[in-house]
């Protein structure tokens, strides 16, 4: 393991009724590698919005668990509960 | 790694703009017919129910979805589902098909957002590889329902 972190700007991309719980849509600075509650933490506090909403997050397309410590990322979606079928 | 239920092929995985036509399940179950070695063919059709809201009745459903997410998502969920099928312990090996349509964009009611189709060696694989997939689709993949209720209101549908 490395102590490094890498900084990375990363576009935060809402799903489905987050579309239109978030005043505004962009992008957010991490310093990775980082745990995905960490993550859920920065964006939380760019958008208070988000508080009381449950959500998954998705890195590069990949859902992950609060677990999942994530080491890059180029695209971050919120996505709650779904609704299809 | 798989076992002997392997899908020799990929899954035909399609999202794509209105209602799914119910014509899907004859076409997709002819074809797989024909190819002789399915002993069964198990079909869900899904359709938009006029539920009353308390707010209003619902007209339809407007489906969204993080799209390229949602269509590997989909491949990788019959893959494993077929994978865990097999695994349960089936003494009926064989190929497996499947076919999957979602909708996305509006479905009124009485129209097919989603049909699944899968076809096996014997019956017990087709239907419990049928509603696995349904069950997995509702839980892991990010596909949106807005339902829209008579008048103008809208509220969005939550999978349980």
């Amino acid at each position: 393991m490395s102590d490094v972190t890498v900084d990375v700007t990363v576009q935060v991309i809402p799903y489905g009724p987050l579309t239109e719980a978030l005043s505004s849509t962009g992008e957010v600075t991490l310093s990775l590698p980082l745990p995905v509650s960490e993550i859920r933490a920065v964006v939380t506090q760019r958008w208070p919005e988000l508080r009381d909403r449950v959500f998954r997050l998705a890195v590069d397309k990949r859902l992950l668990e609060e677990s999942a410590v994530v080491r890059q990322a180029e695209e971050l979606a919120l996505l709650p509960p779904f609704g299809g079928g | 790694m798989g076992g002997m239920m392997d899908l020799e092929i990929t899954p035909e995985v399609m999202l794509s703009e209105g209602p799914v036509d119910p014509g899907v399940v004859t076409e997709a179950t002819r074809r797989f017919a024909s190819d002789g070695r399915f002993g069964g063919i198990a079909s869900f059709t899904g359709i938009v129910r006029a539920d009353e809201t308390g707010e209003g009745r619902v007209r339809a459903i407007e489906f969204t979805a993080y799209q390229e997410m949602a269509e590997t998502g989909l491949r990788e969920l019959i893959n494993r589902v077929v994978d865990e099928s097999l695994a349960a312990g089936s003494e009926n090996a064989g190929p497996v098909r499947v076919h999957l349509e979602h909708a996305l964009g509006e479905v009124a009611v009485g129209e097919a957002p989603v049909i699944i189709v899968v076809a096996t060696g014997h019956r017990e694989e087709a239907f419990a590889i049928c509603r696995g997939i349904l069950e997995a689709l509702k839980q892991e993949i990010p596909i949106y329902g807005k339902e829209l209720l008579e008048g103008e209101g809208y509220r969005w549908k939550k999978n349980r």
